[in-house]
């Protein structure tokens, strides 16, 4: 009898432990982090290195508020990367070859983006195709499309360009205001707005949305619309950042930008994310530990190590929570 | 019935145009089959294999016209795919060239060895193998390898800036890598670690930041650095594909500056692409050790050739020069870069 008495006690530990870890585990090992570097290298808890930080993360920040669109539809955007590639080779082409006001080149940009997230909703929300293919088609696509229009050649940015990337406001980057207006923005939009809360429904049960009226291809349709906006966006402001377009741009940057958003909080399995502060939150955290590694002088070796950990952890923690034990 | 057949139509567009832009992403500028592009005076009946593994730099650029160049006027046909770095699309695209029956391949491959095992099949075919610029790893046979000294063309460059710097001088280092899977990279990095040992009390490295050759881990590296380390005042680069990062890297530092000038960081880079050049003369990069990817191109054509002729092979390793501060306007004046 007394057996049977501990035994839950013994799960009840078990599970609450496993409760702590997958809400609070990433979080925790973010500050040991935090506070190795910081006491290792006391130049990185500085002001001016946080608002670094800030800056370094505002790119792909921008791109991770659009993926918490599609990942709260139970969707994935692959093609994020390249079609950053594409809508940046379209705004720099803007730039050089028309020399129209930067503002304009964004939007040509963000038009792009849209376009392709246009594609990538049609096809999941209308055609029922699985968003992998999908949006690993359009990935194909879009990068095809920038070698072709590149001549696969680098793309140099008009001079103009290094204002917006210098430009500051109070000595904070205008790059860190752009991401977090569109934060801002994103987090109205999911929490104060009729389509916000039609975004959760469809990505909890789309069926069940479906059937309590909500235009369910529609939602699921403009998530990743506004996804593709986003990464259209976020494309310009890289290029703006770096000054030139190489035929690698952004190459990889999917994973980073799904995984930023999955460590922010949003789930794979959809229904879940709260852009304010988890977009920031995400992004902020992968951007730190490259800069600590940095400033540690770490091995060329250890970022992938330490980047790989961290998404795994991120990613088991999404698992076991969707398994049930939380949820 | 009506939608599922809409459905259908349009999942085939959805595959078909996956596969079109996977045809884009292989693709060379010519957007022909499978970005095959072949040489209109071809009359020797001979094709050569050309296989890139990415044209990500301008040095790549001028490497690819170069061969082109060559194989028309030797009039031989070829036929190029680009692999976009990716290690297995290369491999399948050189089985490829092999089922078509090409005389000689010339291989830029993305990893040296991640391309081996395709190279043995070229060796079970006959097909003789020609390196561009990388050397492939152990177990392939090949009929030649052209590439850069890589080591000592940094090493030159150390030196260079070690006997110019006023006495005194102390260099803190940021040291960019480029991707760890290509030999170059590695030889580039060791060439430079090598080469600061040689001057202990001259050279301090501050940092080492590995940037896949990609711009924005450069930019960011760049910045994250001189935020641990405000002293840093010398930028090793292994390519010029990073150099505009850097330079944007710099000036939002504030610390772009010309040579001599209060503040100037020193800046070593690699390749010698027009910009980077143009920066010479400008007085902001100091020195840049240039491959000379056009002749490589032509060596590549040419041992392909004399592949093809059965002759002897030879191994050719481009010396480099260097182009700095000093010389651009006098010794290379003539010299435009990529």
């Amino acid at each position: 009898m007394e057996k049977a008495k501990k035994q839950p006690s013994t799960v009840g530990a078990g599970k609450k432990f496993v409760d702590l870890f997958c809400t609070y585990g990433l979080y925790f090992i973010f500050i040991v982090l935090i506070i190795f570097f910081a006491v290792q290298r006391p130049n990185f808890f500085s002001v001016s290195n946080f608002l670094l930080i800030l800056k370094s993360s505002s790119v792909l920040g921008i791109a991770v508020v659009g993926m918490f669109f599609v990942l709260i539809v139970a969707g994935i955007d692959i093609s994020v990367s390249m079609n950053m590639y594409f809508s940046a080779v379209i705004g720099a082409t803007v730039l050089n070859s028309m020399e129209l006001p930067l503002i304009v080149c964004f939007l040509a940009a963000g038009v792009s983006g849209l376009l392709i997230g246009c594609i990538n909703g049609f096809f999941v929300a209308k055609v029922k195709i699985v968003p992998f293919i999908v949006t690993l088609a359009t990935y194909s696509v879009a990068k095809g499309l920038g070698l072709f229009f590149t001549n696969q050649q680098m793309v140099f940015l008009n001079s103009s360009v290094m204002t917006l990337a210098n430009a500051k406001v109070f000595g904070i980057s205008v790059f860190v205001f752009i991401f977090l207006g569109i934060v801002l923005i994103a987090h109205f939009v999911l929490t104060s707005t009729q389509f916000g809360r039609q975004l959760f429904a469809c990505g909890n049960n789309l069926v069940g949305a479906n059937k309590m009226g909500i235009n369910g291809p529609r939602t699921v349709f403009l998530a990743y619309a506004i996804c593709g906006a986003l990464a259209g966006i976020a494309g310009m402001l890289s290029a703006c950042n770096l000054s030139v377009i190489n035929p690698n741009f952004a190459q990889g940057d999917e994973f980073v930008v799904i995984s930023s958003s999955v460590i922010g909080g949003a789930s794979l399995f959809g229904g879940k994310g709260k852009v304010l502060p988890g977009a920031i939150i995400g992004i902020v955290m992968i951007q730190a530990i490259i800069n600590g590694l940095t400033m540690m002088g770490a091995s060329a070796y250890s970022y992938t190590i330490f980047r790989g950990i961290i998404i795994f952890i991120a990613v088991m923690v999404d698992s076991i929570k969707f398994s049930g034990e939380i949820r | 019935m009506k939608n599922k057949a809409v459905r259908r139509t349009l999942s085939i567009l959805a595959v078909s145009a996956m596969m079109l832009g996977m045809v884009g992403c292989s693709g060379g500028s010519s957007g022909g089959d499978d970005a095959s592009k072949e040489s209109g005076s071809g009359d020797s009946g001979k094709t050569i294999g050309i296989s890139m593994c990415a044209i990500e730099s301008q040095m790549w650029a001028e490497y690819q016209e170069s061969m082109h160049k060559a194989c028309d006027d030797a009039g031989v046909k070829y036929t190029e795919s680009i692999a976009e770095n990716d290690v297995q699309k290369q491999n399948q695209q050189i089985e490829d060239f092999i089922s078509q029956g090409v005389d000689a391949i010339i291989i830029a491959p993305a990893d040296g060895d991640a391309v081996v095992s395709a190279i043995q099949k070229c060796n079970d075919a006959g097909i003789p193998v020609i390196m561009a610029n990388r050397a492939a790893g152990e177990g392939a046979e090949v009929f030649a390898t052209i590439s850069s000294d890589n080591k000592e063309m940094v090493k030159r460059e150390i030196q260079y800036v070690a006997e110019n710097a006023p006495e005194g001088t102390k260099y803190k280092c940021l040291e960019l890598v480029g991707s760890l899977t290509d030999v170059n990279a590695i030889a580039r990095q060791e060439g430079f670690e090598e080469a600061i040992a040689e001057y202990p009390d001259m050279f301090e490295l501050a940092a080492t930041v590995p940037t896949e050759w990609k711009g924005d881990l450069a930019l960011t590296g760049v910045q994250n650095a001189f935020a641990s380390d405000d002293d840093i005042n010398f930028i090793f680069n292994p390519s010029d594909a990073l150099l505009p990062s850097i330079q944007s890297g710099l000036q939002q530092l504030g610390k772009y500056e010309k040579v001599g000038e209060d503040g100037h960081v020193t800046l070593v880079t690699f390749d010698g692409a027009a910009d980077a050049v143009t920066a010479i003369r400008e007085g902001y990069v100091d020195v840049v050790s240039v491959q000379d990817a056009t002749e490589q191109g032509k060596l590549c054509v040419q041992a392909a050739l004399d592949a093809i002729d059965g002759k002897e092979a030879s191994d050719y390793t481009d010396p480099g020069f260097e182009v700095s501060t000093e010389n651009c306007d006098t010794e290379y004046a003539d010299f435009e870069g990529y």
